[in-house]
C-alpha cells in the first residue's frame, strides 16, 4: 500500500509538470504570437488529458477482461471514482470561487482579460489531480 | 434547460427592468434545484426501503458522468470563447456567470441523463 501511494505522488508531480508547463506555454505563445494551431492544440489536449486521464484504468481493463490478471479491482475502482470525484467537487468549487472573487474585483460592469479563463481550467485541473493523491 | 434559455433570453434584452426580473427568475430556478440536489443527496446518505446499495450506485457513478460533463461544457465553452475573442481581448464580467450556469447545466442534465441510461440497463429483464 505504501509503495502504491509513493508511486501516486510520483505520477502526481510528473503530470502536474507535463501538463502545466506545456499548458502554460500554450496560452502564452497564443498571447505573445497570435492563435495559430499549434498552442490551440496543445491547451485543448492538455486540459483533456488532465480532466480525463482517471479513465484510462478503466479503459484498460476493458481491454484486459478476456485475460486471467487482475490489476484494477473493485476496491481500487471505489477508490479511484472517490478520489476523482473529490477532484471534481474541487475543481468546481474553485471555478465558482474564481467567478466570484473576479465579480468582486472588476465590479458588475467590469471586464477581464480571456486569458485568465483557460488558465483557471488548467489550475482547477492541477487541484484535481492534487485531490486524487491526498484522497485516502 | 428553462434556466438556460431564461439567461439567453436576459443577454438578448437591454430592458433593464426585464433583465433583472429574469435574473432573479434564473436564480430562483437555481436554488430550487439546488434544493432537490441535496433533498436527493440526503436521502441516499440515509437510504430507505426503496433507496438500496444499487441506486446508491448508481447515483454516485451519475454523479460522476454529470461533474465529467461540465467540465466538457467549461472546456469547450472557454475554448470558443478564446478562438472567438482572441488571446488579447476581454470579455464582460457577465460572460463568466453564464459559463459558470452552463457548466451547473452540463452537470444536472449529465447527472439525469446517467441516471436514466443505468436504470434502462439495470431494468433489462425484470418484469415489473
Amino acid at each position: 500500500m505504501k509503495s502504491q501511494k509513493e508511486v501516486s505522488w510520483i505520477y502526481f508531480f510528473l503530470g502536474l509538470a507535463c501538463f502545466l508547463i506545456p499548458g502554460g506555454v500554450a496560452v502564452f505563445i497564443a498571447y505573445d504570437r497570435g492563435i495559430s494551431f499549434a498552442p490551440v492544440l496543445m491547451f485543448a489536449g492538455i486540459v483533456i488529458w488532465g480532466g480525463l486521464f482517471w479513465l484510462f484504468p478503466f479503459i484498460e481493463k476493458k481491454f484486459r477482461k478476456g485475460r486471467n490478471i487482475v490489476t484494477f479491482d473493485e476496491r481500487d475502482q471505489l477508490i479511484h471514482k472517490k478520489s476523482v470525484m473529490a477532484g471534481y467537487v474541487v475543481l468546481w468549487i474553485y471555478f465558482v470561487a474564481v467567478c466570484v472573487a473576479a465579480w468582486c474585483i472588476v465590479g458588475p460592469h467590469g471586464s477581464i482579460s480571456v486569458n485568465v479563463m483557460p488558465l483557471t481550467l488548467l489550475r482547477g485541473s492541477s487541484f484535481l489531480r492534487l485531490c486524487r493523491v491526498w484522497h485516502p | 434547460m428553462v434556466i438556460l434559455l431564461l439567461q439567453l433570453f436576459g443577454f438578448f434584452v437591454s430592458n433593464l427592468p426585464v433583465k433583472l426580473i429574469t435574473s432573479v427568475i434564473t436564480f430562483v430556478l437555481c436554488c430550487i434545484v439546488a434544493v432537490l440536489y441535496l433533498h436527493r443527496s440526503k436521502i441516499a446518505k440515509q437510504g430507505t426501503n426503496q433507496y438500496d446499495e444499487r441506486d446508491k450506485s448508481i447515483h454516485k457513478t451519475a454523479a460522476l458522468a454529470g461533474y465529467i460533463t461540465a467540465f466538457l461544457v467549461l472546456f469547450f465553452t472557454i475554448l470558443t470563447v478564446f478562438l472567438k475573442v482572441g488571446p488579447g481581448g476581454s470579455i464582460d464580467i457577465g460572460h463568466l456567470l453564464t459559463i459558470f450556469i452552463l457548466g451547473a447545466v452540463g452537470l444536472f442534465f449529465g447527472d439525469s441523463i446517467a441516471v436514466l441510461i443505468q436504470y434502462a440497463w439495470g431494468s433489462k429483464g425484470e418484469n415489473s
